[in-house]
């Protein structure tokens, strides 16, 4: 298949301007200024039916809309480059191999939106792409693409690069928007959206990495070219982090809706040491778990929203026969527990005791009564105050429901089966 | 506004747009158990306690956060909504430490009763308790983290309503905890208004005056109010057998005009009952010496050095209205001096121009658009009205305008604030002033310019206060404000009364400088000479009486001295910037002074009316300052503002310093400098601060003492002139 978000990763020196260029980048920013409306634009992104890639599949260019909308000024553009969850490493790929994709596709984004101010919100954790983002940004400025009126039209648009500092939580727009204006990152209560107040309580749009990477092509290319990829109600092509007991771990690009199966096994190269497969987390640490009788869902925000999990960030994380469900899921937790921003109750509570708790069936002091007060701490962290609350649980409470086995297993036994004596 | 229906609990409520739909809920009697919400804070949703149910909606909501829409049918009482709201009771609870039995809070404790009537029956948790262990202790405030539920009332309260954030949160998640910043209250900036205290639902934040004292439910509570200064806080004074405990402000509760704000000297202000400085029986001069006496020999003395003679009245202006009208039916109300002179004057300045002496009430500030403040430091000499000010802005969303020449705390909220130099006050006025004459007027300032745009075809409030009641200038800035508010219309003018009753002072006597006294016999009611008429001898006189609740430096020029009580022992009224107040009696004193006054004769009348020149045309200025020299203001510490801090152990813990603040460019560079008045000079340590300007310094202290009676002359204690001497 064709590449089309990888389409330049592969080039030698690919984060450089002129590498991106001679390949037709920046062309379609030049069409974008000289011939199409800011509404043309938002128009075009509706038609491609993009759906945001940084979690929760937000139609783009409805987004955009409601930004564009709002009359208060300025207006700010921000990528969303934190990348802060387990097995995630799909943008990085986009901010280390193409930093110019994303960066026209901001620049497309802000001027349909009217923004004047854009920040690259990037994962403290990164500071290579740190470096390869702000030469960029300077290489942009350079050529006329970043500045006071771009390639002489009226529009202007000025770019920073901002680290984070290491918080899962400064992911979720709000937060991050906390964290941008040098606050502690904790969420907002939403509403109002970041579209309507955000950064300084300004129109502020959030996009992820790939998202912004999908806006280059589909101007090039068309909406109508692009919605006709993959899923029809959520088409594009989509990045594909995988990890864990694989053969060939990675990031693939392959079209929205690819069976899951068909990635780790044929994409991935199946199980390592062709082990049978025991569990899926198909998005990201903190989806449900699919069993091997359920891989073959089509990836995608729908049909996986269907199957009682979720897309997420698109990363498929793979267990195999050898691996305890209960270590993996108190892997999980823990890493949450940890990056629970502690605003909220059942999530600051909850994740501490889902952490107790695992930790006592994994060391042999299970108890049966425990399965059912994790199912009914998971209930409670429903309410909590953001996404990382509200999905934090899903790892511990689906494999409660899909290995209670495993877990009765660890409770009757007093010891961890998997662990060697 | 436009209301429309909601139905909540199958109950139809009226619902107005903005707001949410537990105040609904609560305006129509539907108790919706809250943790993190409280009616004085910002929504902050973050303890899941109030969650509700939505028609229509996938997710249980959290009703503090809801805006009330047309049409929205909500449920609070499903077997759902009780569920999950058990569920996150019970996260609470799991590792919180239940030592009801000696925590402060217990009887009071938010967490007690919404676990007892909304939390689980039975505890699942089997995990060892939790424990963070991080108890921080300022000097007059704790926080025992281990008991804090992370609702973050006290971090909104200190940083979003007092403007202070001092307190913040450190690490994250389940390690979580609250500390002022560094760990210290004192380096953080806490002003110890204690509100966080207040509002804090359990036993996580403490007053550490009360701490292991006493249990709420058996205390007796008496409502009163806060005689420390004009700002006139009602508060709940609690005492067990007759003994203060502890004063509470109770924010969200109290229905005074202060809504339970206090600051340092209400909250804690209240043990200068216990202080040992406190008269216990009056004394009279024998050769050298102060002798105790009894009362009826103190009374019988008293009687026959008055008869007949013209009386010196010095009165402090915290008095109560039943002890001013004895005071002068006994001794006469025209030979009388107070610290409320300049308050008079400021009074008189209005009445020039309206022709009556009246100022508004506060709650004037409630119905207009536009708060208007020209005044310095209010938030030190009147820190709540500052606090209600500021609260006009964040919560009501007035516009707030300042005029002063000295930087302020509301300037954090301003839209905008005028500093100028002292003698330049008064022009700046007259800038509005022309703009109500001249629609195209400009001063040829934008920041005038844009503020008198501001202004236009608004409701007014004016607000003078702070220091700036003790300029020279007093009278004629009053003109002017008043001349400015009759010609815009639509506007008031509140003058802050810098102490508890001012305003009845001068409603009851024909104020005069010391200097003018002309009687023989000197009377001193509850004052102290040096704080309160810094600069002035005590006239000479045959006989000198002060009556006084404290050992003051007064009694050794006194040859009677009577002991009286202080505020919490008063049962009376005042009259208050919000109408006239009422003081009950919590504590009942030994002595009380309006029973003393009544065993003494009364006096014929002799006051005359006091005439009113009406001039209708604003004032002029009469300071003039000359290239080179610097304005000064005299500035008492909040917490040594009459004198609490010296009679307070608990206020001592967080007195404040005495230093004097220069421009840098006034400072150049100087650590110390000597300051030289008319009579006598002073030593003293330099801050320097660049929020000044130019010209103007600030002489903080906490105490008016000795040593500043050659530099500072009453009444005027602000914007005098004084030289620096060059080393
Ligand atoms: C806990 C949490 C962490 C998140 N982390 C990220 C992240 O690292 N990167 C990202 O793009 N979106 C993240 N999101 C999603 C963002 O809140 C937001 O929906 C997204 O950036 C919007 O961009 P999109 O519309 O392009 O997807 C996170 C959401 C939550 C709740
Ligand atoms: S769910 Fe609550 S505690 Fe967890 S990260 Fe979100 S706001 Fe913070
Ligand atoms: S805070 Fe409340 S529940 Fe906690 S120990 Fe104190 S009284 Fe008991
Ligand atoms: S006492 Fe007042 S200033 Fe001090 S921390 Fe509490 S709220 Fe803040
Ligand atoms: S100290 Fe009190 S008010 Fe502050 S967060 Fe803790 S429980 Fe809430
Ligand atoms: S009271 Fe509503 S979330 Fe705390």
């Amino acid at each position: 298949m064709e590449k089309i978000l990888l389409r330049n990763v592969e080039k030698e020196n690919s984060h450089k301007i002129e590498v991106y260029m001679k390949s037709g980048g920046y062309q379609s920013l030049r069409k974008v200024l000289k011939e199409m409306s800011p509404d043309d634009v938002i128009e075009e992104v509706k038609i491609s039916g993009l759906r945001g890639r940084g979690g929760a599949g937000f139609p783009t260019g409805m987004k955009w809309e409601f930004a564009s909308q709002d009359i208060k000024e300025p207006k700010f553009f921000v990528c969303n480059a934190d990348e802060g969850e387990p097995c995630t490493f799909k943008d990085r790929v986009i901010i280390e191999k193409d930093p110019h994709a994303m960066i026209e596709g901001m620049i497309i984004g802000a001027y349909a939106t009217g923004c004047r101010y854009g920040y690259i919100y990037l994962r403290g954790e990164y500071p290579i792409g740190k470096k390869i983002l702000e030469r960029a940004i300077a290489e942009a400025y350079e050529k006329g693409f970043l500045g006071e009126n771009i390639l002489g039209t009226d529009f202007s648009f000025d770019l920073h690069v901002h680290s984070g500092a290491g918080a899962y939580i400064c992911g979720e727009e709000t937060a991050l928007i906390e964290s941008l204006e040098g606050k502690r990152g904790e969420p907002r209560i939403k509403p109002p959206f970041p579209v309507n107040a955000g950064y300084l309580w300004k129109p502020t749009v959030v996009n992820n990495v790939e998202t912004l990477a999908n806006i280059p092509v589909i101007i090039e290319r068309g909406g109508k070219w692009y919605s006709q990829i993959g899923s029809p109600d959520c088409p594009g092509p989509k990045l594909f982090p995988v990890s864990g007991k694989v053969k060939r771990p990675g990031v693939y690009e392959l079209p929205m809706g690819t069976p899951l199966e068909e990635i780790i096994f044929e994409h991935a190269g199946g199980i390592v040491n062709d082990r049978k497969l025991k569990a899926v987390f198909p998005g990201g640490a903190s989806s449900s778990v699919l069993t091997p009788d359920e891989i073959s869902v089509p990836m995608d925000f729908p049909s996986l929203a269907k199957a009682g999990t979720m897309l997420g960030s698109g990363a498929i994380m793979v267990l195999d026969e050898t691996d305890c469900i209960v270590k993996a899921a108190l892997r999980l937790i823990e890493f949450f527990r940890h990056e629970s921003c502690g605003k909220c109750t059942p999530c600051r509570e909850g994740t501490d005791w889902l952490v107790r708790i695992l930790r006592r069936i994994e060391n042999g002091s299970g108890r049966e009564e425990d399965l059912e007060i994790i199912l009914s701490i998971s209930e409670t962290m429903e309410n909590s105050f953001c996404g990382l609350g509200m999905a934090a649980h899903n790892p511990v409470a689906s494999t409660v429901r899909k290995f209670r086995e495993e877990y009765l297993n660890h409770v009757k036994s007093g010891r961890c089966p998997f662990r060697s004596v | 506004m436009e209301s429309f229906k909601i139905i909540i609990d199958g109950k139809e409520c009226e619902a107005y747009p903005g707001e949410t739909v537990l105040e609904v809920a609560e305006r129509n009697g539907i108790v919706i158990p809250v943790f993190c919400y409280h009616k004085e804070l910002r929504p902050e949703g973050a303890c899941r306690v109030c969650l509700v149910e939505v028609e229509g909606a996938p997710r249980l909501a959290t009703a503090c956060t809801l805006r009330a829409m047309p049409d929205m049918v909500v449920k609070t009482n499903t077997e759902r909504v009780k569920k999950a709201r058990a569920g996150v009771i019970e996260l609470i609870l799991n590792n919180h430490t239940l030592e009801c039995p000696i925590c402060d809070k217990a009887g009071e404790c938010e967490l007690q009763m919404v676990g007892f009537r909304y939390g689980p029956k039975k505890s699942r948790y089997r995990e060892p308790r939790r424990e963070k262990d991080i108890v921080i202790q300022g000097p007059l405030i704790e926080i025992d983290n281990d008991r804090c539920i992370l609702c973050r009332r006290c971090i909104r309260m200190c940083g979003e309503n007092m403007g202070n954030r001092v307190l913040g949160i450190f690490n994250r998640g389940y390690k979580a905890y609250i500390s002022p910043f560094n760990g210290d209250f004192l380096e953080g900036g806490c002003e110890h208004c204690g509100s966080c205290i207040d509002v804090c639902p359990v036993g996580s934040l403490l007053d550490r005056a009360f701490k292991y004292k006493d249990r709420p439910w058996r205390m007796e509570k008496t409502w009163t109010t806060c005689t420390l200064c004009g700002s006139g806080c009602k508060m709940e004074v609690d005492t067990y057998h007759g003994k203060v405990k502890r004063v509470v402000g109770r924010i969200g509760i109290n229905n005074g005009h202060n809504r339970g704000y206090l600051c340092v000297r209400g909250k804690w202000g209240w043990d200068i009952v216990y202080s040992d400085k406190r008269l216990k029986k009056p004394l009279l001069k024998k050769g050298e010496e102060l002798k105790e006496i009894s009362l009826e020999e103190a009374l019988r003395i008293l009687k026959e050095k008055i008869e007949g003679k013209e009386i010196n009245l010095f009165l402090e202006s915290s008095l109560t209205n039943e002890e001013l009208s004895k005071l002068s039916a006994v001794f006469g109300n025209t030979n009388v001096t107070s610290d409320a002179l300049t308050f008079s004057l400021a009074v008189e300045g209005i009445a020039s121009i309206t022709g009556e002496r009246r100022t508004a009430s506060f709650s004037s500030t409630e119905k207009s658009d536009v708060v208007f403040v020209i005044g310095d430091f209010i938030e030190e000499v009147n820190p709540v009205i500052a606090t209600l000010l500021r609260l006009l802005v964040i919560q009501k969303g007035k516009r707030l305008i300042r005029v002063g020449s000295y930087p302020s705390k509301l300037d954090a909220v301003a839209f905008s604030s005028l500093i100028v130099s002292p003698e330049e006050v008064i022009d700046l006025l007259k800038h509005f002033i022309m703009g109500t004459i001249d629609l195209y007027y400009s001063s040829g300032d934008r920041k005038i310019d844009s503020a008198a745009k501001a202004l236009r075809n608004k409701k007014v409030a004016f607000i003078i206060g702070g220091t700036t009641l003790f300029s020279p200038d007093i009278k004629e800035i009053s003109q002017t404000v008043a001349y400015l508010a009759d010609r815009m219309g639509n506007a008031t003018i509140t003058v802050i009364p810098p102490k508890a009753n001012s305003i009845g002072v001068t409603k009851l006597f024909d104020l005069k400088p010391p200097e003018k006294l002309k009687g023989s016999v000197n009377v001193l009611v509850n004052t102290e000479l040096e704080r309160d008429f810094p600069g002035i001898e005590l006239p000479k006189a045959e006989f000198t009486v002060v009556f006084t609740p404290f050992y003051t430096h007064d009694i050794a020029k006194a040859d009677l001295v009577i002991p009286i009580e202080t505020g919490v022992e008063k049962e009376g009224k005042v009259e208050g910037i919000e109408r006239t107040l009422d003081l009950k009696r919590a504590v009942v004193p030994k002595y009380q002074l309006t029973e003393i006054i009544s065993q003494l004769p009364y006096r014929e009348g002799s006051r005359e009316k006091r005439e009113l020149k009406i001039k209708k045309k604003p004032g002029e200025s009469i300071l003039s300052g000359e290239k080179g020299e610097i304005y000064f203001t005299l500035l008492v510490n909040r917490t040594g503002w009459n004198s609490v801090s010296y009679y307070s152990g608990n206020v001592a813990k967080v007195a404040g310093r005495r230093e004097l603040h220069l421009h840098p460019e006034d400072a150049k560079g100087r650590k110390i400098v000597t300051l030289k008045g008319e009579h006598g000079e002073l030593p003293i340590s330099v801050v320097e601060n660049d929020s000044l300007i130019p010209g103007t310094a600030v002489l903080r202290v906490e105490r008016v003492t000795r040593d500043l009676k050659g530099l500072v002359k009453f009444p005027f204690t602000s914007n005098f002139k004084c030289r620096i001497a060059e080393e």
